[in-house]
This record gives structure tokens, sequence and C-alpha cells, in this order.
């Protein structure tokens, strides 16, 4: 007799979620994953400030293949925005999504590496669409990738000799290669050498799909790389500077998701020309640059918080405490939000004060205390008197650290300090306490 | 020292099962409702909780598991070996077990409680130049862990959540929330034993500081206003051992502040026994003792024993300063019987260190050393660094004092060594000064000087007069040894007049005796024999033996110099004897002296002045 179901922790509910009006729910709300679909209607706000109407005009007027790098600072809400771009260009473009952390090894990637994957993420996407591809195409990528392959495929049984033989059982190919690939430095060692005289094949063997699906499914083919900008500065430097060209050569359209502090490189800058200007998604500015509210990004902000949860659950001053902690850094926001929620919970509110937000501040202040170097104090303390930045290496930590915070408005850049950084200042004196 | 005593938790027994609090102990009791709150409102993702001492964070995970149990949800522990490098694989091996099925399908709710990451951390990776291998796979594998249909409680020492933001900075970004559950029971409880008298310890300057950020922010925190008071407290004495005066000072009087709002007399005592404490070491004794005894009264009004002991044990500190020795015999013995009364080990050490000196300074060095053991021993029983550190200068100073210079430097080192290590600046201080006279006492002036200025600075930075005071006669001497007498006397000066300043009798009268020297040597006699004989005075009041003897040898030697040999020989048996009596090596020089003398006066004059002398004693 089989045990009696039990209910899911995680409710999938068909109706739609509206703001959180007890605190268990708001934290909860406040830190569900965006890229759940539901989660994703109920919550999701359109930024007036994101880039994402942009690139899909990019993506959709552009002629040629267009390659895009998409940037922002760590926690900016960049994959929320592509799950967003996603959605929106659905019906438009077959879209072929892969993450370097999920489907590789990014401690060790190589600018080849990205083209084949490519390459087999687009077979995948088109088998498990049941694109058509006809036999001899098939045969033809079959025996690539076999090629390039060796001994990856030892095959054990005689069916699946025949079968791979046959260029019928592509699937299988392609996901064993693409396990092999991920998980083994050997296989990727010796792929790649085999790969080096080849790097051609790889393109010819993209455009050849690509065709197929663009003439099948009349859906432009996009190819979205994410996770890209997370990779070791040195490692990503590798792959574009040098081989932008080559990563340019596919005719697909892509975004690659593109390092920040990379943008603020000579490498970094040739890549651009290279390939395009890269796009950034900014942070959400609540003060400007002279220290004012602004009140385009304070509304945003309120927004977001207020489809997840009422703003009945905030006693007092909580609520505009919490715009002062974090300048527009969302995922911090939510964080200190979260802790807030346990934190009167736990002390029996039902609503959270002016101290539980305090409290959970302060433990971002100590994270920031952990991870900043006592170099990197004076500089700082400049940035936040100037809201000016000299681009060197501490910068480039910082920024990706968030100690510093990027924003772009009229007149251009402009940088200034996490709010939780800003008590560090005053505690070393180099600052004026408020 | 504080003596308030807040009710320590128990948290080594398995609470029942009430909802209610059980911890008196304030911190406790936070962190552990955070940790519930969180198990129970999670659906999914994953919480950091910071701690440092293993067995904080079983407690916490044992009560974390009793009380959840009722409700239906099973807290599952996981525990991280150096060999799982990849968490995510070691749980989805775990997941897919039998075992944790069945757990799975006996509670409502899964919470999944991992410990061990840090093991997981080689220790050649732990100079965390490159990423180390077992961040990797957290960073790759966020998703699959924000992703589990289950909360995880992520355990992590402090030192790793410092780290992780670099090398794992995707995961540490999907965290849902953090929960630092840092080991400030450990501090409160350690602080408030209900003995006599708790201490605030620490081992080093570094634990010193972390106790200093704990207890800022649990006076920020806390809402209860005697626990603030208390707290403020603990903080101030925590900086008074750092040698910041000043903080201390700032920090008892807000607590003193709260106590008289609430009108808690047991607080008022402690905190005006602290503030006391701060006017001793700066020298102020007059607003010292007067504090000090408001102290006593109320401690006497509430039957406070333990408060009136320790209290009784400065007021003989101040005392001995001033050279009031009966005076200060008197409070320590006072002092050491309710000790004894009390049991309270600690501050016996204490006591018998200061009874220790009091011999000492009087050149009982047999009793003084008896003494001096009886309290090392004990402070090492104890692990008192800080006593072990004063009593082994203390001891030096009698093989000094003897002339086995050796000796004194081996226990000098020592003392150093601890004081370094728990950063107390007055011991260090003191140290470097008694090795600097070591290093005077064998002609090594620049290396003398050299300590005697990192001293001198050590004490200015204190604000310690008295200490400046040493440090200044003692460069003087240098200067008088090398016959540059201006800038001896002009040291001599400013030492004297602090001295002065403080009553500090013992230094007075060895300053003047210094100052004669001088005039002596420049043969100016009649100034001499004056300040000589004020020395005299003062040591004669201390009782203090060795200096009686000095100035009288010296008075001997200007009789010399005068012809009145019968005289200088009277002098000279008289410090003779007393040299010879309190072991010093400088017996020797009497000695030399009557030898001299005979031959001046001749065999015959000088047996008959021998056999008047004998027959007047």
């Amino acid at each position: 007799m089989s045990k009696p179901k039990k209910a899911k922790v995680i409710p999938k509910s068909t109706k739609s979620i509206g703001p959180a009006n007890n605190l268990a729910d708001a934290y909860n709300a406040v830190l569900s994953d965006l890229e759940d679909r539901s989660f994703f209607d109920a919550y999701y706000i359109n930024r007036p400030d994101s880039p994402i109407e942009e690139i899909k005009n990019r993506i959709i007027k552009s002629r040629t293949p267009v390659k895009i790098l998409f940037a922002g600072q760590p926690k900016s809400g960049k994959t929320t925005e592509l799950f967003r771009l996603r959605k929106e260009l659905e019906d438009k473009c077959f879209i072929v999504y892969y993450s370097v952390y999920r489907d590789m090894e990014p401690a060790d990637l190589k600018y080849q590496d990205l083209l084949l994957l490519s390459a087999i993420k687009l077979s995948e996407e088109a088998i498990k669409r049941n694109i058509k591809i006809h036999k001899d195409v098939k045969k033809l990528l079959s025996d690539w990738f076999i090629q390039i392959s060796g001994e990856v495929f030892e095959t054990k049984t005689k069916e699946k000799k025949r079968e791979l033989e046959a260029g019928i059982n592509l699937k299988y190919l392609v996901a064993k290669l693409g396990l092999g690939f991920k998980t083994s430095s050997e296989v990727r060692t010796e792929i790649r050498k085999k790969l080096e005289p080849r790097v051609g094949e790889i393109i010819e063997n993209i455009d050849i799909l690509s065709a197929i699906v663009k003439n099948q499914t009349k859906k432009e083919p996009l190819l979205i790389i994410d996770d890209l900008e997370k990779v070791d500065l040195e490692v990503a430097k590798d792959i574009f500077f040098g081989h932008a060209q080559t990563l340019g050569k596919p005719n697909l359209k892509t975004i690659f998701l593109f390092s920040k502090s990379m943008t603020y490189t000579e490498e970094g800058r040739i890549v651009a020309s290279q390939l395009s200007k890269p796009i950034h998604l900014p942070n959400v500015m609540t003060t400007n640059r002279e220290g004012r509210p602004h009140q385009t990004g304070l509304k945003l902000l309120e927004q977001i918080i207020l489809k997840r949860m009422d703003k009945v659950l905030f006693e007092g001053d909580a609520f505009d405490y919490l715009f002062k902690t974090s300048n527009g850094v969302l995922s911090d926001l939510f964080s200190i939000i979260a802790g807030a929620c346990i934190t009167a919970i736990s002390k029996e509110r039902k609503k959270i004060t002016w101290d539980d937000v305090d409290v959970h501040f302060k433990l971002l202040t100590d994270e920031f205390r952990r991870v900043i170097k006592e170099e990197f104090y004076p500089t700082l303390a400049q940035i936040y008197k100037e809201k000016e930045a000299k681009n060197d290496e501490h910068l480039s930590k910082m920024l990706h650290v968030l100690a510093v915070l990027e924003y772009r408005d009229e007149k251009g850049i402009y940088y200034d300090v996490h709010p939780a950084v800003v008590p560090l200042l005053q505690e070393k004196k180099l600052i004026h306490s408020l | 020292m504080p003596k308030k005593s807040i009710p320590i938790g128990k948290s080594t027994v398995l609470p029942p099962r009430k909802k209610d609090r059980i911890f008196a102990d304030t911190l406790t009791s936070e962190y552990l409702q955070e940790l519930m709150t969180f198990c129970r409102v999670a659906k999914q993702g994953y919480a950091i909780c910071i701690c440092n001492v293993p067995k904080s964070r079983e407690d916490l995970i044992l009560q974390l598991l009793e009380r959840l149990e009722p409700d239906g949800i099973g807290l599952y522990p996981v525990k991280l070996q150096a060999k799982d490098l990849s968490l995510g694989k070691k749980l989805r091996i775990l997941l897919g077990s039998g075992k944790f099925k069945q757990f799975k399908n006996s509670h409502k709710k899964v919470v999944l409680s991992i410990t061990g990451l840090d093991d997981t951390i080689r220790e050649e990776e732990k100079e965390f130049k490159k990423r180390p291998v077992a961040l990797q796979g957290l960073n790759q594998q966020r998703d699959y862990f924000r992703t589990l249909p289950f909360p995880l409680l992520l355990w992590i020492p402090e030192w790793l959540a410092g780290r992780l933001p670099e090398f794992a900075p995707d995961f540490w970004v999907a965290k849902s929330v953090v929960l630092e559950c840092l080991s400030a029971p450990e501090v409160v409880s350690q602080s408030m034993s209900q003995m006599s008298g708790a201490e605030i310890e620490f081992e080093n300057v570094d634990e010193a500081k972390r106790k200093i950020r704990i207890y800022k922010r649990l006076v920020e925190i806390s809402k209860d206003k005697p626990t603030k008071s208390t707290f403020l407290l603990n903080l101030g004495i925590l900086h008074q051992k750092l040698g910041n005066y000043l903080k201390a000072k700032e920090l008892y009087l807000q607590s003193l502040a709260i106590d008289e709002e609430l009108g808690d007399k047991s607080g008022i005592a402690k905190t005006l026994h602290q503030l006391g404490m701060i006017h001793h070491v700066q020298g102020n004794y007059p607003e010292a003792v007067k504090t000090y005894e408001q102290s006593l009264k109320i401690a006497e009004e509430l039957g406070d024993r333990g408060g009136i002991a320790t209290t009784l044990h400065q007021l003989g500190n101040i005392h001995y300063l001033q050279g009031n020795y009966k005076e200060a015999v008197k409070k320590y013995e006072q002092s050491l019987k309710i000790k004894e009364e009390l049991g309270d080990r600690s501050g016996i050490a204490k006591t018998l260190h200061q009874l220790g000196m009091i011999h000492h300074v009087q050149g009982n060095y047999k009793e003084a050393v008896k003494k001096y053991e009886q309290s090392l021993k004990i402070a090492e029983e104890l692990g008192d660094k800080s006593g072990i550190a004063r009593t082994l200068h203390q001891l030096g100073m009698i093989h000094q004092d003897q002339g086995d210079y050796k000796e004194a430097v081996k226990k000098y080192e020592q003392s150093l060594k601890i004081a370094e290590e728990l950063g107390d600046k007055s011991g260090i201080a003191k140290t470097l000064h008694q090795l600097g006279m070591i290093h005077q006492d064998q002609g090594d002036y620049k290396e003398a000087v050299k300590k005697y200025e990192q001293s001198l600075k050590i004490a200015e930075e204190l604000g310690d007069r008295s200490g400046i005071a040493i440090s200044l006669h003692q460069l003087g001497m240098i200067h008088h040894d090398q016959g540059n007498y201006k800038e001896a006397v002009k040291k001599y000066e400013q030492s004297l007049k602090i001295a002065e300043e403080l009553g500090d009798k013992s230094g007075i009268a060895t300053t003047l005796h210094q100052l004669g020297n001088i005039h002596y040597v420049q043969g100016n006699y009649p100034e001499a024999v004056k300040t000589y004989e004020q020395s005299l005075k003062i040591a004669e009041e201390l009782g203090d033996r060795s200096g009686i003897a000095r100035s009288i040898g010296q008075l001997g030697r200007i009789n010399e110099e005068q012809k009145d040999y019968k005289e200088a020989m009277r002098k000279y048996l008289i410090t003779l004897s007393i040299l010879k009596e309190l072991g010093s090596p400088d017996a020797k020089i009497a000695e030399n002296d009557l030898i001299r003398i005979r031959k001046k006066m001749g065999e015959k004059v000088f047996e008959k002045a021998w056999k008047e002398i004998a027959g007047k004693k």
C-alpha cells in the first residue's frame, strides 16, 4: 500500500499570489526565486532604468548576428532581467540558454569551450523541441562530434555503436559529450587538443544548426550565456581578449554576460570595440549624485517591496529606514527584510520595527568589515566624499564586493559607497559621524 | 570588579519541551529564537549561522532539535569531513539514502543542519591565496542548495564568514539570512560568576578586542536597563585592562548613571569601585580613597562581603603607595580574612602578593618571597596570567635587590612575555624599567636608557604619574653615573616634584638621597648632609631598612671626609649590620668602608672606639 502523499512544502499555486499579509509569508516572498514563473508573474516589476528594452530591440531589429555584452555589478538583478527578456522574446526567438556555472567548469574555461558548448546546447535544444534535422545533417554532426571526442565514446554495446555510426542517436552523443566535458578535465584537455585546428568547423556547425532552426521555427535563434561575468577576471580576459573576433563569428545572435570589472580594463575596451559596446544594467538610484532623494528610484523600490508584502507589516519608521540601508542593491534590501522578519517573529511580534531593520543592517556592515582590507579605506572615504573614483585595482575589487556602487545618470557615471560601509568609515574616523 | 549576578542559563541540560524561554541568559535565548523562527518559517534556502565555539553550536543544535520535534519539524544533522570536498555531492547521496527518506516521511518538515564546512578547507588552503577546492563547488552549486525543498542551516566559524564572500560570492549572495551566534554567552557567564567579584579575563590582546566588540554589541542591543548597565561596566573593565583609562571612565560613568536612575545600590557600589581604580591608577589618590570609601560604605550596607573584601584590598594599595605600610597591612589582612571565608582564591592570591610587597619594600626578603610564592602558586593553579606576570616581576625584583641579576632577568623576561600577551601596558612599563636598572647596574648605559625611555613612554601614555616619576629618577641616575650632574639634577627634580604631588614617600626618599649624592660628589657637604638627613627621616618613617642603611652610609662618608672618623665608623657599623641582615651585596662596600677607616684611624684607636660603640649597644 502506498503511503498518502505528503503535501509538497512549496505550493505551486495556480491562483495569483498577492502581497504577503504576515511576516512568515513576507519572509518567503522576499526570498523567492523569480526564475520560478509563478513568482515572476507575481512579483516582478518592470524597471524603468532597465536596458532590456534596448537589448530586445537590438535583437529583433538587427539583421546581423549581433553580439551583446551585458554587464552589471553583482546582485544587480541581471539574471532576473534576462528572465524577463526570455519571457518577452519567447514568441520571436528560439532561445538557447546555458550557464557556465551549471553546464561547465568555470575555473577551467577557454574560448573554444564556449563555442563547443554553444554547439552542443543548440543541438540539445533543437532535439528537445523536435526540430526535424535531416538525416544527412545528423550524420554530419554526429561524425564531427565523434571525431573530436575521441575516447569519450568507448561504446560498450553493439547497438549503441551501430546507432552512433548511423548518426541517429545525436541526442545521446550530445548529452554524453556535454557531461564529459563538464566533469572531466582530461576530457576537456583532450577535446581541446582536437579542436585546436578545427575551430572553424564548430562555427560552421553552429551556423548550420542555426539555419535549420530558423527555417523550421521561423524564429531567430538567440543564445544567452549566463554567469560568464562570474568567472575569474583572468580567465575572462583570456577568453574574450584576443578571441573576441572568433567568438563573434557564429551566425547566431548572442548575449554574453560580461564582467563589469572587465569594462574598466584596457582589454575590456578592446573586446567591446570588436564585439559591441557593453550594455549596463545600472543599480537603482535612491539618492542622486548630489545626495538628494531620487524619486524614481525610491518609488521603484517601494513598489518592488509592496508587491511582495503589505506596508502594514512595517511599524513606524521601519519602512523608510529600509531605503537608507541599501541604496538600490535589491538583494541586500531583501536580505535585510528577510532577516528583520526572522527577528520580529522570534520576538513574537507581528510587525517589523526600526530596530529589527537596524540589527540586520549592522550585520551587513559586519560582512563588509570582514571582507574589506585595511588599505581600501582611504579610497572608500574619498569616493564617499567626492562621488568620483580613480580607475585602478582598488576600484575593480571594491566594485566586485559591492563596497562601491556605480550609478548612471544623464551626466554620466558616478560612484558611491554602499550604505553599510559608511559606519565603518565613521568608525575609522575617516568621515564625520552624522 | 563587577559583581552583578545574572542567572546563567543551564545550556548543557536539555530543556523541557515548553515554548517559553528557559534561559535567563539574554543572548542564547535570542539566537535560539531566531534559529527556530528560520526553521519554522523558511521553505527553502540556506541560512548562514556564524558560531565560533563548537560547544555553543552543539548546544544550540540540541536545543533546536528538542524544540522543533513536537511541531513535527525534523532537524537532520549533516557533518562534513575533511574529505567531503563537495557539499552538493554529499547532499545528493544523503538525500537519496533510505535513512533520509524514512526521516523525511516521519516528519512534516525537514531542516538540514550542516556543520564541518571549515574542516573541508585544508591547512595549506587557509592562506586563501587561491580559492579552496571545497568553496569552488559551493559557488557553482548554489542554485541546487537554494532550490532544495527544505531549508538549510550552514554553520561556519567567523574566519570562514570573512572568506566566503570573496571565494564563493555567488553562493554568499544567494543566502537567505545570516544569523550571528557569537559566543557571547561564554563571555557573559564567565564574567557573571557568583564567587566574589568576578573578573573580566582574556588570554591576549586579540581576545580582549573581540570581547570588546561583543560587549559593545551587547550594549547596543540590550533594551533592559540593568543588563545594559552591567555590560557597560564590563566593557569599561576590558578597556581599563588594556590601559584605555579615559574610555573606561566614560563607560563607568554611563553605567553609574543608569544604576542611580534605577536605584541599584549593588551596581553603584561596583561601579564606584571601578571609578576608584581609575583615579588610583592615574595617581589621584585622595579622589581614589574617597570613591573607594563610598563604594565600601554601600557594600557594607548591602552586606556584600565579596565587594567589601575587594575594596579593602584597593584601599590597602593606596596606603601602600603612600608608604603607610602599617595601615596597608591592616587593610590587606582584613581583606584576606574575608576572602578566605568566601574561598575566593583569586582574591587571596592578589592580597598575598600585596603583603609580599610590603615585606619586600621593608627589606624582609625572606618573608616577601614566602608570600610571593604562595601567591604565584595559586595564580598558576587558576591560570591567572595577569597575577603570574605580576608576581614573577616581584620575585625578579627580589633577585635583583640581592644582586642575582641572572635570575632577576630570567624572571623579568618571563613576566614581560606574559604582560605583552595580555596587552598589560602598565605591567610592561614596570618590567622594562627593572630591566633598565639591571643594565644600568652592569654599566650598560645605552641599553638602560633605551629601556627606561620605553618604560617612560608607556607611563606617559597611561597617565601613570608614579611610573613617570620612577623612570625620570632612573634616567637621572644614568646622567649621574656619567657625570652629567646638571642633567641629573634636572631629572631628579622633575621626579621629586611628581613624587611629592603623589605623596609617594618612598619615591621622595630615594630621589632626595640621589640629590644628596650629587651634592656630595661636588663637595657641597652641608647641602649633602641636609638632603641625606631629609631622606633618612622618611626612610625611618617607612621602616625602609635598605634606605636607612644607604643614607647612614653616605652620612658616614661625609663624617670621614671631615675627618670625624669615630662618627664615620659608627655609621659604617650600623650600615654594615643592616646590609648584612638584608643579604645585600652592598654589605661588601660597607665592609670596605670599615677597613679603610680602620687604616686611617690606626689599630689602637679603632679598637678603642669599637669597644665604646659595642658597649653603648
